[in-house]
């Protein structure tokens, strides 16, 4: 297994270039302590140093391996689980925009039979209303434990400023996304943690042209009747 | 000085008992040892090239590299059996078993244990022999049948030059079936007599010899009974005495080892004369077969030490293959739930060597207890046959009467008389009209069709005595209502038997003037309906593994007509010995899947000869995908499948099948794999062979166990039939969605292809089985396979534990979906543990009341180990009462020998219950303890247990059900789950147990 993220969608190499040295000290979303354990529900929301996590769909917890029957491998402490074709959504709790400059993820895996590689969405909102995601491939296959897999690298992750709001889900990959329900059905399962963020909003470069959407992509289909 | 030297032997043989009864008693172990047998070696060991065969070869037991190989064995050997160099060896295995037979003590079997190069010990159980014109009901012998086609070489297919190797009670030579030369009509004869040679010389593969011993010697084998060995080390070793008319050798003590031999691979055209009474023309089923005998099975003097030891069983598997057998019948009994036990692991070498291996289903039927249950085997199952057993009586007045009878032949106008009307001196009517011994008088008999009573003695004593006063046939009459049966016995003189509504009419025509009577074939015999499964016969499912089909096919097994030994005076057996004494041959009709077995075996004696590179998993698929209807005895269709497997053996079908689903040791290796099992050294490890499920296993049978709402299986298929051929399939499954992907194949001459079978349960029942089939057919042939599945309703876990310290804490599982929708999640509890404080001495009792309220979803009662005086050295036990102080009706009881106990109730009924306590082994002064307990529901106010699903689940879907608590730490907790679907039903749920203290 290798020990980075392939990235799917677009991020060129001029934005490492042009971010701009500005950035302040980075907060990182650990998901550690007693308080934040526990099981959230749709419309459930914890805080952690002043960002605010909603469960969407289904359902997610937040506790150590321990608590898994297919555990990822690799995290000693608490984390965040997705469960099912779950979402989370991450946002500033003072409503404020703030950067995603990286995070470590794991796919959990629950149905062989589906024989799917799934990808991680990170769907970002900017606050120039416009919408843009990149999908992280978390390893494949469908049996077994995965491993935690860090991804902070500055040219997936230059884009990620001026953010409102990140929405977290799986997908399916295979040859193209396909992000349907019906396809993916609860194999989007997925596990985050130490999510790196900055809250200072430096203004955007000339990066109008990285909002680039990902191939067969269907972000808004996703939705589900519930 | 003869008689010092008695008391000096006398003397010596009282020491050597004394010193016996000083050591520690031994008993025969199988111990298998680490590296691959020769069958599959694969050449991982440097130095030492692979033995194992190529696809369709066998396996040169005397070539260089499986003699360095065996060579490399036997040292391994020595260095385990140096830890125990006093225990007697019994065998050494080599080729489909690596390791040995000894008698070790229990201190030598541990010490054993302890070498890395032990994989496996086994103690040697005994096993047990599972007790014509079956050619021509299978169509052998009908024109345009397969004995009729011709081989590549434009031979008949009969089983030429192919070897039956028959694991078994051992061979009575002097039956024709086993000799090699015919008279001048053609007729064969056994060795002892004269004709001309009918059989060339063994095959070039043939290793084996003719082993002498008692009552048998090399002039018993010929080119027709090519090999013939025995095996008693083992079964002398477990404490069994054989009878005294027993043989040390391979010459057959019981007769089960003629029979199975004679109708598997005995010539064709043999007078069957059963105790003396003509019964018709027998053949095997591969007349032209080459026979070889291991004789494994022993009478012994009791019931329960008769039978075959399987470390005897080992080292004639092994000496078969060695041998060069094309085929081995075993109608022996086996495991019904160890795919590892040892002689399923020797076949699955054997299979690796290209042995096919026909193995009995067992008699233990109706019940599902289907034994040799392994995929590397065919398994058969047995049923009747068509051969008519009835005769018509005409008596001089011209009145007709059906009876039973095994007499085809015609007798006329034999006086009659009724054998009251004939007693011997001095002997009583009422005595002679039963027939017994010596109650008959010779002077009136003589000549005459004797009409006597069933009972008392005998059927077959009272035609004996009517042989003995010199008449010539016997009407036997029933007497008793609740005794009417009518059996078609073997009788000394030919016999009719009729029913009790027939006496009244035939003894009063016997009392007239000069009667006389005819018997005769009926003129217009009623169909036999067949073949009918026997009820003896052990039915599937597979006990070890569901999704592998058991049985896999039946065949004749009921009143079988096939070679026997002949019942020989003890004093006619020594003198056998001495050689003084040449003895007859016999025939018998015996029924069992050990009788079905043989027919198999010789069946793909005819495969092999035709198709002689093709492996026993093709040979197998070839039979089962011919198959033909089983019916109920009113004639219909029997659609219970675990009857019959595939159903019934069709040798002119297999014959050309046109696709063959083929499976190598690889593949039954990775089926072991999938189980969580060891495969056997040589088919590689679980790391390199991979795994695959049960149901994927490339059988001709598709079983699909537990589908929960759909499930996929994969075969792949090879084209058989010579030309480029398109096949096109068909499946019936009722209640079920079935999808075959491609639907058709195309496919060259020897190529192979992939599908899938896509099962969905639509209207069938969850947790019964649907039976149904999959058909692939190119206009022409007709492959059909068993189809069969079971439906899983929703699958949760029973309980959930979390054990971790903490008072807040999540717990995520997962459930199995039998349908699409919304799947509601109610969660209830948790419940802290209420304690109760208690004491009880040895013996003592202690109960505690507990109400449960109405709505209760579950009550649970639990001590433990560590809140126990003495722990688990503490031996408590638990009992639950619907009544108080132990009164009511004991609704849930824990047993086990520690204090670790707990009773569960799931839906309680309201009321007032009693949990009593009873020490059963406790320490001096008695036990205190704590007993825990919980009522979980009804629901009242929020709950401290949340639980949430999936907004969908998908049916055969697996979907995560998290839970989370926050309660104070230190407690014990009991909450439950329980799940709705969308039509509101709860489908299920599951316990929640918190433990933080």
């Amino acid at each position: 297994m290798k020990s980075f993220l392939r990235k799917w969608g677009g991020a060129a190499a001029l934005v490492f270039a042009a971010l701009s040295p500005q950035a302040q000290a980075a907060t990182v979303i650990d998901f550690e302590g007693d308080a934040l354990t526990g099981l959230y529900l749709p419309g459930d929301s914890f805080s952690q140093s002043g960002f605010t996590m909603t469960q969407g769909f289904d359902f997610g917890t937040v506790d150590t391996a321990a608590s898994l029957a297919n555990a990822p491998s690799g995290n000693a402490t608490q984390f965040y689980f997705n469960s099912n074709y779950g979402d989370m959504l991450l946002t500033r709790s003072d409503g404020g925009r703030f950067s995603l400059d990286g995070f470590s993820a794991a796919f959990v895996p629950i149905d062989a039979q589906l024989g799917q590689t799934i990808v991680l969405v990170a769907l970002a909102t900017n606050g120039d209303g416009n919408q843009f995601a990149t999908a992280f491939g978390l390893g494949s296959g469908n049996n077994g434990s995965f491993p935690f897999l860090t991804a902070n690298d500055p040219r997936d992750f230059g884009r990620f400023t001026n953010l409102v709001s990140v929405d977290f889900f799986g997908c399916a990959f295979t040859g193209s996304f396909d992000c349907s329900a019906t396809t993916i059905q609860n194999n989007g399962q997925f596990a985050l943690d130490d999510i790196k963020l900055t809250a200072a909003v430096p203004e955007p470069t000339t990066t109008a042209l990285l909002v680039l959407g990902l191939s067969g992509l269907a972000v808004a289909s996703r939705r589900r009747v519930r | 000085m003869t008689f010092p030297r008695f008391v000096l032997a006398a003397g010596l043989l009282a020491v050597a008992v004394a010193a016996g009864a000083q050591t520690a008693p031994r008993k025969t172990y199988i111990v298998q040892l680490a590296d691959a047998p020769a069958a599959t070696y694969s050449g991982n060991i440097s130095g030492l090239a692979a033995t194992r065969p190529a696809p369709g070869a066998k396996l040169s037991p005397n070539a260089p590299n499986v003699r360095a190989y065996v060579q490399h064995l036997d040292i391994q050997r020595a260095s385990v059996l140096a830890r125990v160099p006093a225990s007697p060896v019994l065998h050494r295995y080599n080729l489909t078993f690596n390791g040995f037979a000894a008698q070790l003590t229990d201190t030598e079997a541990k010490a054993l244990k302890g070498s890395a190069l032990v994989v496996s010990i086994t103690e040697s159980e005994v096993r047990k022999l599972d007790t014509t014109s079956t050619p021509a009901f299978l169509g052998l012998s009908a024109p345009g049948g397969l004995w009729s086609k011709l081989d590549a070489a434009s031979r008949n297919v009969k089983g030429e030059d192919v070897i039956i190797g028959v694991i078994d009670s051992g061979v009575w030579p002097e039956n024709a079936s086993f000799g090699d030369k015919v008279d001048v009509n053609g007729k064969p004869v056994a060795y002892n007599q004269a004709g001309t040679v009918a059989y060339g010389p063994p095959p070039a593969k043939w290793q084996g010899t003719c082993q002498a011993g008692e009552g048998f010697n090399a002039t018993m084998c010929n080119n027709k009974l090519i090999g013939a060995r025995y095996y008693v080390a083992a079964f002398d070793s477990g404490g069994a005495i054989r009878i005294p008319l027993e043989y040390a050798s391979p010459r057959d003590g019981g007769g089960h080892g003629t029979h199975t031999a004679s109708t598997a691979g005995g010539n064709s055209g043999v007078d069957a004369v059963v105790n003396g009474s003509p019964a018709g023309v027998m053949s095997g089923i591969a007349p032209r077969a080459r026979v070889a005998v291991y004789k494994v099975c022993w009478e012994a003097t009791t019931v329960a030490t008769t039978g075959c030891s399987g470390a005897d069983i080992l080292k004639a598997i092994d000496d078969a293959v060695a041998d060069g057998v094309d085929v081995i019948n075993y109608s022996i009994s086996g495991t019904k739930t160890n795919f590892l036990d040892p002689v399923e692991i020797a076949y699955f070498n054997a299979a690796a060597a290209n042995v096919f291996v026909a193995a009995s289903a067992g008699n233990s039927g109706p019940g599902n207890e289907v034994a040799h249950m392994s995929p590397w085997l065919t398994t058969v199952a047995a049923s009747t046959h068509d051969r008519q057993a009835l005769a018509e009586l005409t008596l001089g007045d011209g009145s007709k009467f059906t009876g039973a009878s095994v007499f085809g032949g015609t007798l006329s106008n034999l006086p009659m008389v009724l054998a009251s009307t004939i007693p011997a001196p001095g002997a009583l009517p009422a005595d002679a009209l039963r027939c017994f011994a010596g109650t008959l008088n010779a002077a009136a008999a003589a000549g005459k069709m004797i009409v006597c009573d069933r009972g008392v003695s005998a059927r077959v004593d009272k035609s004996a005595e009517v042989k003995r006063v010199g008449g010539l046939a016997m009407v036997l009459t029933n007497v008793n209502p609740l005794a009417d049966s009518l059996v078609a016995d073997f009788h000394s003189v030919p016999t009719v038997h009729l029913p009790l509504a027939n006496r009244a009419a035939v003894h009063a025509y016997a009392l007239t003037p000069s009667p006389t009577g005819s018997i005769s074939p009926l003129a217009n015999p009623p169909a036999v309906v067949a073949p009918v499964m026997a009820g003896f016969s052990s039915r599937g499912p597979n006990k070890a593994n569901a999704n592998i089909l058991k049985p896999d096919i039946t065949g004749p097994g009921v009143d079988v007509i096939a070679g026997y030994i002949a019942s020989l005076t003890q004093a006619q057996h020594d003198a056998l010995l001495l050689g003084t004494f040449t003895p007859p041959p016999n025939a018998n009709s015996l029924s069992g899947t050990s009788m079905s077995s043989p027919h198999v075996a010789g069946a793909a004696a005819l495969l092999k000869q035709l198709y002689p590179t093709w492996s026993p998993s093709a040979i197998k698929s070839a039979m089962m995908t011919s198959t033909t209807g089983v019916k109920l005895a009113s004639g219909a269709p029997d659609l219970d499948r675990w009857g019959y497997g595939a159903g019934h053996m069709n040798p002119n079908g297999s014959a050309n099948p046109g696709l063959v689903y083929d499976a190598s040791a690889s593949d039954y290796g990775r089926f072991l794999c999938g189980l969580g099992l060891t495969p056997p050294a040589g088919s590689g490890t679980c790391a390199f062979l991979g795994s695959i499920q049960p149901w994927n296993l490339n059988l001709a049978s598709l079983t699909a166990a537990d589908v929960p709402g759909s499930l996929t299986l994969t075969r792949k298929v090879k084209n058989v039939t010579g030309a480029t051929s398109t096949f096109v399939s068909s499946t019936s499954l009722p209640g079920w969605n079935v999808v075959v992907t491609p639907a058709s194949l195309t496919l060259a001459p020897g190529a192979e292809a992939s599908f899938t079978v896509a099962l969905t349960r639509t209207s069938a029942a969850v947790g019964v089985w649907t039976f149904g089939d999959l058909t692939w057919t190119d206009g022409i042939r007709q492959v059909r396979s068993p189809l069969s599945a079971r439906g899983l309703g929703f699958v949760a876990p029973v309980q959930v534990t979390d054990i971790r310290a903490s008072g807040k804490g999540t717990k995520v599982f997962t459930v199995v979906s039998a349908y699409t929708g919304s799947l509601s999640v109610v969660a209830t509890g948790l419940v802290p543990a209420t304690l109760s404080a208690g004491s009880v001495g040895q013996s003592g009792t202690q109960c505690f009341n507990l109400p449960i309220a109405a709505g209760a979803q579950v009550a649970r009662f639990q001590l433990f180990n560590s809140d126990t005086l003495g722990g688990s050295a503490t031996d408590l036990d638990l009992e639950v009462f619907n009544g108080l102080n132990g009164t009511g009706t004991s609704v849930g009881a824990s047993g086990g020998s520690t204090s670790d106990e707990v009773v569960t109730l799931r839906a309680p009924a309201g009321g007032n219950y009693s949990a009593c306590v009873t020490g059963f082994g406790t320490p001096q002064g008695g036990a205190t303890f704590t007993l825990s307990s919980w009522v979980v529901g009804p629901a009242v106010g929020p709950q401290t247990l949340k639980a949430s699903g999936p907004a969908s689940v998908y049916t055969g879907g697996t979907a995560s059900i998290g839970l989370g608590w926050s309660v104070p730490a230190g407690k014990r907790y009991l909450g439950n789950v329980q799940f709705i679907d969308n039509t509101s039903a709860l489908i299920g749920s599951t316990l929640v147990e918190v433990d933080n203290h």
